[in-house]
């Protein structure tokens, strides 16, 4: 029989960000104040805050109906614009003068290509030259030029002034180079067999300046001495999976392997650097199969690797990597592994283009014969709408045993989005609540004669506060949103904001209120 | 002599191999080619080759590589 009454403990507990990105190998009881259970069409703009991605935009169709993109390149030529090449499962190579025009002016190159082994492309000596396994040509922008004695691999590689080719089908570990300083010319002599008789193949050709590195699915070598071909294999360990998921990012190097995204190392074995998502690199959860057409791109301050998911040939999950957000490591100044994101969004297909005062990412659709422009300025995919999915870790507010009452919620963001509550590690949806930080003051000029009311999603950062009145021993929160539209972010550079369209909302710290109350239930 | 040293080109043998004209085997028919070219030095440094000797005859050397040709030994 209770004797006295003591006050409740209040309690308020807030968020650190997240920075941590997606977690989804440990469990959802240990993850990190900063990580992330799902975190799928959001991107990390700046460390800590969360914002919905920025949609993607039809650029027009290419070919027939049935027609896919299997690669796409940027060809560069100095003192013009460039040319962005794409090659198709209908075995045509086209090329567009503009890839911003919508719709995109597609121009046939060349016909009779393979319709399922990518194509892979080097610029060298003005020229783009490439190959698939049937074709080793060459475009120099409006001349298409074979050259059948070359031998008839897969993937090229510029090294050392040197093209290098492997991928030839009844020679799966040799590695061919050209003259040096000339793509067009192959010497009879010019070969060699890596890890020869391995069972395996070589199925990427890589460079980190240094070396050529030579892929194959279980052990990656490099040839240190383009005029000797003198070879080692320099990860045991480890293999490549894709020669279009090399990524030169910054003073790093980065591969798609078996057991997730590698960080190459040049002399010693590559780090895994995606082991917050182990998990994803299942057969039941990964075409295994099919890695070899995954694809990787680079744009601003991340890079990403499309991969087929179970069921598809085709790319359907982008995991996106952010290097600059990792942990820096004050004594050395080095700069840890960074945190991961997830997308589902319509590409399979990559290449940057930078022309003029523009940079844009592109890629083929991985379900029509379309041309996206990837991270464009629209709230939808290809105009329809697209859902973030979030799901922090669970927060016990520092008491694990006891219920709380979770009073309100009191969120720094933008925009508009939905905020649920889970509790106790349940999977059921327990409080829904609307997060808006929408325009709260009319921005029409005060002479206008109508324009009462709000309008349009706020640029600000704001606060908003939402009552829960929840009961739990542990919440977590699950963000999801039907935005259409975009927003704006005020980057502040000294006096001046400049204004960048993101995402429709950001979220970037919640605060707790509540109480903590006896053990009841 | 090193393999970049090697003055024949693949184009050089895609010619021997189209021009011959099925009397005795393509190997013999590429290695008469190889000898009619007189090289001061028929062999090639083949050192950085897994499972191969450190040298070998030139003309050995190039046949190992025919299956990559348009039309093979086989």
């Amino acid at each position: 029989m209770p004797t006295a009454l003591t006050d409740l403990k209040e309690t308020r507990t807030k968020t650190q960000g997240f920075a941590g990105g997606v977690n989804i190998r440990d469990a959802v009881d240990q993850l990190a104040p900063d990580e992330m259970v799902k975190c799928e069409n959001a991107t990390l703009t700046q460390k800590g805050g969360l914002d919905k991605r920025l949609g993607t935009k039809s650029q027009g169709t290419f070919g027939a109906g049935a027609d896919r993109g299997l690669s796409d390149y940027t060809y560069y030529r100095p003192g013009t614009n460039p040319q962005v090449l794409l090659h198709t499962t209908g075995g045509i190579l086209y090329y567009t003068n503009d890839p911003s025009a919508n719709p995109i002016v597609w121009t046939q190159i060349a016909s009779g290509l393979s319709t399922t082994v990518p194509m892979s492309f080097e610029t060298f000596t003005s020229k783009v030259f490439f190959c698939e396994g049937t074709v080793y040509a060459s475009w120099d922008g409006s001349t298409y030029t074979t050259y059948p004695s070359a031998p008839l691999g897969r993937y090229l590689r510029l090294w050392k002034d040197t093209m290098w080719m492997s991928g030839i089908a009844a020679l799966p570990d040799r590695v061919y180079s050209s003259a040096a300083g000339d793509a067009t010319s192959w010497p009879a002599a010019n070969w060699v067999d890596i890890l020869r008789g391995d069972g395996d193949a070589v199925n990427s050709l890589a460079s980190d300046g240094l070396f050529l590195i030579v892929g194959k699915q279980r052990r990656i070598s490099v040839i240190y001495d383009p005029g000797l071909f003198s070879n080692r294999t320099a990860d045991y360990e480890k293999g490549t999976e894709s020669h279009r998921c090399w990524v030169h990012m910054e003073d790093k190097l980065y591969f798609l392997s078996r057991l997730g995204v590698c960080w190459w190392q040049g002399d010693s074995s590559a780090r895994l650097i995606s082991y917050k998502l182990d998990s994803l690199f299942r057969p039941e959860i990964l075409n295994l199969a099919a890695l070899g057409n995954s694809y990787a791109y680079q744009i601003g301050g991340r890079c990403g690797w499309a991969l087929p998911e179970v069921g598809s040939t085709i790319p359907t999950l982008v995991i996106e990597y952010y290097p600059r957000l990792g942990p820096v490591y004050q004594i050395s100044g080095n700069i840890g592994p960074g945190p991961w994101v997830m997308h589902r969004m319509p590409v399979a297909t990559f290449t940057t283009v930078r022309y003029g005062s523009t940079e844009y990412l592109y890629g083929a659709h991985n379900a029509a014969n379309k041309y996206m422009w990837a991270f464009a300025p629209v709230g939808t995919d290809d105009g329809a709408v697209f859902s973030t999915t979030i799901l922090t870790g669970f927060y016990d507010l520092g008491e694990p045993i006891l219920i709380k009452y979770l009073r309100r919620i009191k969120a720094v963001g933008r925009g508009r989005f939905t905020v649920q509550l889970k509790r106790n590690y349940a999977n059921a949806i327990y409080v829904t609540k609307t997060m808006d930080f929408s325009q709260l003051t009319d921005l029409w000029s005060l002479g206008d004669q109508w324009g009462v009311g709000t309008w349009g999603p706020d640029a600000n950062v704001k606060e908003a506060i939402v009552n829960f009145d929840a009961y739990a021993r542990s919440f977590a929160l699950a963000i999801t949103d039907s935005e259409t539209t975009t927003g704006m972010l005020y980057l502040p550079v000294g006096s001046k904001d400049y204004s960048l369209v993101v995402g429709e909302w950001s979220f970037y710290e919640a605060t707790f209120d509540g109480m903590v109350l006896g053990l009841r239930g | 002599m090193n393999q970049r040293d090697v003055p024949i080109t693949r184009e050089q043998v895609q010619r021997w191999i189209d021009s011959w004209d099925g009397q005795g085997t393509l190997e013999d028919h590429v290695r008469s080619e190889v000898d009619a070219l007189d090289l001061p030095d028929s062999t090639v440094n083949t050192f950085a080759h897994d499972s191969l000797p450190d040298t070998m005859p030139l003309a050995d050397f190039i046949l190992l590589d025919l299956p990559s040709y348009a039309h093979s030994a086989n």
